[in-house]
């Protein structure tokens, strides 16, 4: 006697259009035709995954169409309980036979039945258990995925605005933008005037894409203005940035930007206590934000 | 005893057109690739690579380097006669038994990268950079040529070994597969042509420079000291529980007496690596001038 039962399992899938060939799983049929046993589950909540696939899609017939399948099913769902003395022989019209789901290829339909594979099911698992797996493993993407904590661009900018007034800085949050040399709107993120123009932009490193694209802008402007001669010859820029604790990958694009921004004399500062109290009395002092 | 997995079925040949690899579920649905007994006694390491993959892999699944799970497979008739093409030659020629399953990852390798031109990238989302000093420690200490080394025939990479796992968006962990020339491959039967495959007559120089590894500046002494003060720590007893492990059908070949003697000179070796280490990283800089200057 062998521990195994060999089964059959087929997937059902949504195919919006045969000629794309893009499909989903929407439903499992598992059959041992041998144990008289055959059932299919499906996905509850389908909806959304076939309107991401296909907008258009008519979500409620899908659903119609795979539940009334699901019902062929139901009267051979139970476990076996007992070791069959003779094991059954089911006619290929039966639904526990794997042959009985080529009657779905009609190769016009929404619904695709995939052909029956093999599956050797352990006695002491049992069908049902198995079926349980197998909708884990094919119908559910697993989502215990731990999202890493982040700090994006409008939530450092929110804590470190929140410090600065606390302290008293005057400060414009949504500044004009500036002509420079090569273009006409250069705009960073904050402006505190006291004697000069002391312009503030925010990075957050901390997030799952490196603001490569931002930090390469923050400095192509501060470069535009500097070369646009005595008009902003007073002006002073610095960068508030939050380093990158949670992402690590982006460890060298924030290195990068400490490098260039050493080289091209603009100062930084870390959202921190200490960095935040040294911008507040360089922007309420008259050294301004210079290095 | 450890884990012991039974083939419940079948999805198809890891690649198309290399079809000696293929991959097998377990009872969980879970995927593993198989190498049959047959295709595996034919490569260089003849009748020893599925023991050396096997033993290679768990030791460096003892020293937590990045490396998927090895495990025994056994694959039933039941099974064999579900899917009759895996009996033939083209398929591997499986017969019932037990094989040696490696877990399936999905993800990129090195060589992927490189063809869409992607190193620069792949390298700075690495988040595991420091277990590359793991790996090159490892596999000096263990002589696998079978990522990369420096031979007289110059520079050679296996790409297709280094292996990328995506884990959340923005974050790739390398792997390392290909553990089946540990220990230099076949190590004992060889002929006398190369020197350096002969059991414990291994290189003194380190095994397992990747070019991305050097030039991205991953390697770092302290790192390597690190873990050679950790397989400095294994002991007899550790390395015998992992032979043990190996499955009779698979060393039926290797007397006892041989696998003694690789034990004791993996020990030996493992006393020497703190010189082969300090040799080569120091002069890893000049190396470096010398590879930025090849095209």
């Amino acid at each position: 006697m062998t521990s195994h039962i060999t089964a059959y399992y087929s997937l059902v899938q949504f195919v919006p259009d045969r000629i794309r060939g893009e499909r989903i799983n929407v439903g499992l049929i598992l059959q041992a035709p041998a144990h008289g046993y055959a059932a299919m589950t499906y996905r509850r909540q389908m909806d959304s995954v076939l309107r991401a696939i296909h907008p258009q899609v008519d979500a409620q017939l899908i659903r119609f169409l795979v539940q009334g399948l699901a019902d062929t099913f139901m009267p051979y769902a139970n476990e076996p309980r007992y070791e069959r003395l003779f094991p059954g022989q089911p006619g290929e019209g039966h639904p526990t036979h794997p042959k009985y789901l080529a009657g779905f290829h009609d190769g016009y339909g929404l619904l695709h039945v995939t052909e029956p594979t093999v599956v050797l099911v352990n006695k002491t698992q049992g069908l049902a258990a198995k079926l349980r797996v197998l909708r884990e493993r094919l119908l559910e993407v697993s989502t215990n995925v731990v999202d890493t904590p982040s700090v994006t661009k409008s939530e450092l900018t929110k804590q470190v605005v929140t410090l600065l007034k606390a302290r008293h800085v005057p400060l414009v949050t949504q500044p004009p933008s500036f002509p420079g040399e090569r273009w006409p709107h250069n705009r960073f993120d904050a402006l505190s005037m006291h004697q000069n123009r002391r312009h503030l932009h925010f990075l957050s490193y901390d997030i799952t894409e490196a603001p490569s694209a931002a930090a390469k802008g923050f400095v192509m402007s501060v470069m535009d203005l500097r070369s646009g001669g005595i008009r902003y010859q007073n002006d002073h820029f610095g960068v508030v940035v939050q380093p990158p604790e949670h992402h690590s990958s982006n460890k060298e694009d924030y290195e990068a930007l400490l490098r260039v921004c050493h080289f091209h004399r603009i100062a930084v500062f870390e959202n921190q206590p200490a960095d935040v109290k040294r911008l507040t009395e360089r922007l309420l002092g008259e050294q301004g934000l210079a290095i | 005893m450890h884990l012991h997995l039974y083939a419940t079925s079948y999805v198809g040949p890891l690649r198309e057109g290399d079809w000696h690899t293929q991959i097998f579920l377990d009872e969980d649905h879970v995927a593993w690739v198989v190498k049959s007994l047959a295709s595996a006694r034919r490569g260089i390491a003849q009748g020893r690579a599925v023991f050396n993959a096997y033993v290679a892999t768990r030791m460096a699944e003892l020293l937590a380097l990045p490396v998927p799970q090895v495990a025994v497979m056994v694959v039933d008739n039941a099974l064999l006669e579900a899917f009759p093409q895996l009996r033939t030659q083209a398929f591997g020629g499986f017969s019932a038994g037990v094989h040696l399953a490696t877990r399936y990852h999905q993800g990129t390798t090195l060589s992927t990268f490189r063809a869409a031109r992607l190193s620069e990238l792949g390298q700075r989302k690495v988040v595991n950079k420091l277990e590359a000093s793991g790996i090159v420690v490892f596999d000096t200490w263990t002589g696998n040529p079978e990522h990369a080394d420096e031979t007289q025939l110059g520079l050679y990479e296996n790409e297709g070994n280094l292996f990328f796992e995506t884990l959340r968006p923005g974050e790739l962990r390398f792997m390392t597969l290909g553990h089946s020339q540990a220990f230099t491959g076949d190590w004992h039967d060889r002929a006398d042509k190369d020197p350096s495959h002969r059991l414990g007559n291994w290189p003194t120089r380190l095994m397992g420079h990747y070019d991305i590894f050097v030039r991205g500046h991953w390697l770092n002494i302290d790192a390597c000291l690190k873990y050679v003060a950790l397989l400095q720590k294994v002991t007899l007893s550790d390395l015998k529980m992992i032979v043990n492990e190996v499955p009779t059908a698979w060393r039926e070949d290797i007397p006892e007496s041989e696998v003694e003697k690789l034990l004791l000179n993996l020990l030996l070796r493992a006393t020497a690596m703190e010189k082969i280490v300090y040799q080569e990283l120091a002069m890893l800089p000049e190396r470096l001038r010398e590879r930025v200057a090849r095209p």
